[in-house]
């Protein structure tokens, strides 16, 4: 019954709030805050229950909702973030158009994805996912102009996804007379492998185009990077998380372990191609984040990489591999929505994303700086971040299973993170401060809020990784794995035990050492950027800007392999049909004459069909 | 080549055609309907003429429908011609000859007259409310043809064709109320061959024919390219 | 037999005419043969051989040879709405060569996409 009341509040709380808009924009800020509130201490309550709920006969499929670890863990997750996403709104979203739109598509977008984990049969799953498909469309479509485009982007590759999921629902209907996803799992094994691999390919092209891995990630860097920014935190830190949900429900609920280790084309593994193509997603799009400019559009980049990191941690099919690729994905969800809130905080202040025009904003803007580093730490996986954990129950699956080559490809995309990590942060807030933001103020409380929450976040979850880690443990046990030995400190095992506390001793001797170094050598000296050679005449400030251009040596040699050929080719596709289409409509030449003609000619050729079949 | 092609599909579809209607009886029976329309028609309707009977009887409804097209071609039709800008024409028509003149005035009446006989013995011979309407129209195309300056009042005649429609539907509607069912004949039949008599077939007829009438006649003189300059001045 | 032959051959005419001429009020002079066509095709179907028209003008007709009353009252009305339909057209010709200045549709061009 919770679940019910839970979900009714999610759907009608986002129509309320539209509502309340209509009367005035203080409650309706007040009401989205509570609502979003209200589902978060449902959900919290909800933990470690299993419930099971038929909320509806839809003619002779029973539609339920089923909570378990798995769905409560993605739910908090989910409700967590568009509370704080909320929080963030309020400030970064004063005084644009159409607010009540907005605010009602947000709360649908947290409404459904929570319906989405929450939904214990394929019918509701993919009615939800839908929903969700739809109304991130319209947010990613706010700003209008090139947000347009992006959207248009996104919907399509999401029907081409969610038209090949629906193929295999109906598959799966037309094999077991049934929605329910426990009655599937039970009776999985019945089936045949290639039903199985089909099942697999086509379920993955749906899951694939949400959660962006690399062929089908195209849409993402655009839409990110055109979305309202508090709605990229949640584009990013969620919702590409739903495809990583369906591949769990799809790997280890619906097809179970030993199914998905079994599956192979040719005596090739499916899951390790899997992998693979979560490494390339790792590397490649790592690499091509450095090089960009626009603040976002690193952070997209970023996010596909992280998605591959959590591609390749839930595949592996190995006990700590799974815990590191779900681990990941939360503190994924922590970091990337930190960063892309310390990015808005100042967008906002000084209206530009930009990265080359940006810099020196550090004693301007502390609070978001300090975020900002905390994240960038926690992306690139310092010790006493949360990245740290993630990072290192991958690697330590990886080379469990003896995969060298993934692992060795996760290792130069670290590197990799390394570089964009710094760059962000250098280029925004080191460096000389630029001549326009000399005025820049701080960034309001609104703001702040949700940046020193989810700081705080990175570093308990990096020094207790225990809290989040017993959960998961629970969860993968839940989906079929063996247990790890968990304590507050992270895990206990005989290849090699993870102790934060080790880590922090050493972490300190290694700082102490740095801090010596430097104080034993020479201080450096601070030079006013127009006390230069120049003689005072005028100099263009961009021009001087030593922040442009920054990898310039690394992006010499690798980029001609950083070519996007994947969104080329969809590109490329997209122009063969617009101008075959364009062919097609030259049929319709707007002469008389020449539709009689075709009238009479398609007469004619039914009348010579007709004749012709007779005589033979 | 176009011409080629035309004529190549065409020779293609008269061949279809005539294998087509090869297999079509002529000059036989062929609807089970129509025998029973000529069979019971009389005793049915009390119209002489069948195809009246069908017409306003057994397809009465079918037949409002097709008013009302009528109605909105017109319609459509002066809709179109209405925005047009008028010309200045300086040079007046030339004046019609003696004899169109004289004769056309002479005939003038006997036309009028002929037209509403078609329509009003619709029920007993050839002819009808369409008939009658559009030798009505004919006969004011007669009038246009000697005055063509002479402007006879549009309004009027829209007036007239509107009164007609709705009495049509009335009629339809009082055999609702009478009867059991829309447009049905709740007048006595009389006797088979009489003026009056089928009922409503008549009535319904005469409004029929001067509806038609007076639509085409609006055609007809929204066509002759009056301008309404030279009516106000 | 010779009245099918008549009545598609009208049609056949209309639609050569369509087909080929570019001039408005030619091809509006080709539906109607079309219409007509139709019409006498309609007609010709309900015909009987020594049939009488379907109306007891005098006593003593028999019934059962009269002809098809039903594509007859079918096409009485069809008559007057081609007439009111042709007009439709011709309103519309008279619009296009009020705008354009000429009744070719090869030259009517920016109706064309």
């Amino acid at each position: 019954m919770i679940i019910n009341i839970l979900l009714i509040i999610a759907f009608g709380g986002a129509f309320l709030v539209y509502l309340a808009g209509k009367i005035s924009g203080k409650l309706r800020n007040i009401l989205s805050i509570i609502i979003s509130l209200v589902i978060l201490t449902l959900i919290v309550m909800l933990q470690g229950k299993e419930i099971e709920v038929n909320y509806f006969h839809f003619f002779n499929f029973p539609l339920m909702f089923r909570i378990n670890v798995l769905s409560w863990f993605f739910a908090l997750l989910i409700s967590f973030l568009t509370t704080l996403s909320l929080i963030f709104s309020l400030n970064y979203m004063k005084g644009k158009e159409n607010l009540d739109f907005y605010y009602l598509m947000l709360l649908l977008v947290n409404a459904s994805m929570l319906a989405i984990v929450l939904s214990g049969d394929l019918l509701s799953f993919y009615i939800f996912w839908e929903t969700m498909s739809w109304s991130t469309f319209l947010l990613i479509s706010y700003n209008k102009g090139k947000a347009i485009n992006a959207a248009l982007k996104y919907i399509i590759m999401s029907i081409a996804g969610s038209l090949a999921m629906l193929l295999a629902i109906i598959l799966i209907y037309i094999k077991f007379q049934s929605f329910d996803i426990l009655f599937i799992s039970t009776h999985i094994n019945m089936s045949s492998q290639n039903f199985a691999i089909l099942i697999f390919l086509l379920l993955s092209i749906g899951f694939g185009v949400k959660s962006a891995i690399v062929p089908l990630h195209a849409w993402l860097p655009d839409a990110h990077a055109e979305a309202p920014s508090p709605f990229s935190a949640i584009l990013s830190g969620i919702l590409i998380k739903m495809g990583i949900y369906g591949f769990l429900l799809l790997f280890y609920v619906i097809l179970g372990l030993k199914i998905l280790l079994s599956l192979n084309i040719w005596g090739i593994k499916l899951n390790y191609i899997f992998a693979l193509l979560g490494a390339i997603s790792v590397l490649v799009p790592s690499m091509i984040a450095i090089f960009q400019t626009d603040a976002k559009r690193v952070l997209a980049w970023s996010s596909i990489g992280q998605i591959g990191y959590i591609a390749i941690g839930i595949t592996i099919g190995s006990s700590i591999g799974t815990a590191g690729g779900l681990f990941h994905l939360f503190s994924h969800t922590i970091f990337k929505a930190l960063l892309f809130f310390s990015i808005a905080a100042v967008e906002y202040r000084t209206g530009t994303r930009d990265l080359n025009k940006l810099g020196g904003l550090m004693k301007k803007m502390p609070i978001v700086f300090i975020g900002c580093l905390i994240s960038v730490l926690g992306l690139i996986g310092i010790p006493l971040t949360n990245g740290f954990v993630s990072k290192w129950l991958i690697y330590k699956a990886l080379f469990l299973n003896q995969n060298y080559f993934l692992l060795f490809i996760a290792l130069i995309s670290t590197w990799a993170a390394i570089l964009y990590g710094f760059k962000i942060l250098h280029h925004i807030f080191l460096g000389q401060l630029s001549q326009e933001h000399i005025k820049v103020k701080k960034a309001p409380l609104g703001m702040q809020i949700p940046i020193m929450i989810l700081s705080f976040l990175v570093l308990l979850f990096g020094i207790f990784p225990g809290l989040a880690l017993k959960t998961i443990n629970k969860l993968i046990v839940n989906i079929g794995f063996k247990s790890l030995s968990v304590n507050l400190f992270g895990i206990v095992s005989e290849t090699g035990p993870l102790n934060i506390i080790n880590i922090f001793a050493g972490l300190m001797a290694i700082l102490l050492l740095i801090i010596i170094v430097f104080k034993l050598g020479k201080k450096k000296t601070n030079i006013k950027q127009d006390d230069n050679y120049a003689a005072g005449s005028y100099i263009p400030i961009d021009k001087y800007h030593f922040t442009s251009n920054f990898y310039a040596p690394l992006f010499g040699i690798i980029k001609p392999l950083l070519i996007d050929h994947i969104d080329n080719f969809y590109l490329w596709v997209a122009n063969r049909i617009r101008s075959l289409s364009d062919k097609v409509r030259k049929i319709y030449c707007g002469n008389v004459n020449v539709y009689v003609i075709y009238i009479i000619g398609f007469a004619a050729l039914l009348i010579i069909l007709k004749i012709g079949l007779k005589l033979w | 080549m176009k011409k080629i092609i035309a004529i190549l599909f065409l020779l293609v579809l008269s061949y279809g055609i005539y294998l087509s209607i090869n297999s079509i009886p002529f000059g036989v029976s062929k609807t089970k309907v129509g025998n029973y329309y000529n069979l019971n028609g009389v005793k049915d309707t009390g119209a002489n003429n069948i195809v009246t009977a069908v017409v306003l009887n057994y397809r009465g409804f079918d037949t409002l429908g097709e008013v009302t097209v009528l109605f909105l071609a017109v319609l459509g039709f002066s809709t179109i011609l209405f925005t047009m800008k008028k010309k200045k024409s300086d040079n007046m028509p030339t004046p019609p000859s003696l004899i169109l003149s004289i004769g056309c005035k002479f005939l003038f009446p006997f036309v009028l007259l002929f037209g509403i006989y078609i329509f009003i013995h619709g029920h007993l011979s050839p002819g009808g409310g369409f008939q009658g309407g559009a030798v009505i129209a004919s006969a004011f195309l007669l009038f246009y043809l000697v005055k063509p300056s002479e402007k006879s009042s549009k309004k009027s005649f829209q007036l007239i064709e509107s009164l007609s429609g709705m009495a049509f539907i009335v009629i339809g509607i009082l055999g609702l109320v009478f009867g059991n069912y829309f447009l049905s004949n709740f007048l006595p039949k009389g006797i088979a061959g009489k003026l009056i008599s089928a009922g409503i077939i008549p009535l319904i007829y005469i409004f029929i024919g001067i509806k038609v009438g007076s639509e085409l006649t609006g055609i007809i003189d929204r066509l002759m390219g009056k301008n309404n300059e030279k009516q106000v001045k | 037999m010779v009245y099918y032959i008549g009545a598609f051959g009208l049609i056949i005419i209309g639609l050569y005419v369509l087909m080929v001429k570019r001039n408005l009020i030619k091809m509006i002079i080709g539906i109607s043969l079309i219409n007509t066509g139709l019409n006498l095709f309609l007609i010709s179907v309900g015909f009987i051989k020594l049939g009488t028209a379907p109306i007891f003008s005098k006593p003593g007709l028999n019934p059962k040879i009269m002809v098809d009353p039903l594509p007859q009252a079918m096409v009485l009305t069809a008559i007057v709405i081609s007439v009111a339909t042709l007009a439709m057209a011709l309103a519309l010709a008279i619009r296009l060569y009020e705008h354009h200045g000429t009744l070719d549709m090869g030259k009517i061009k920016d109706q064309k996409w």
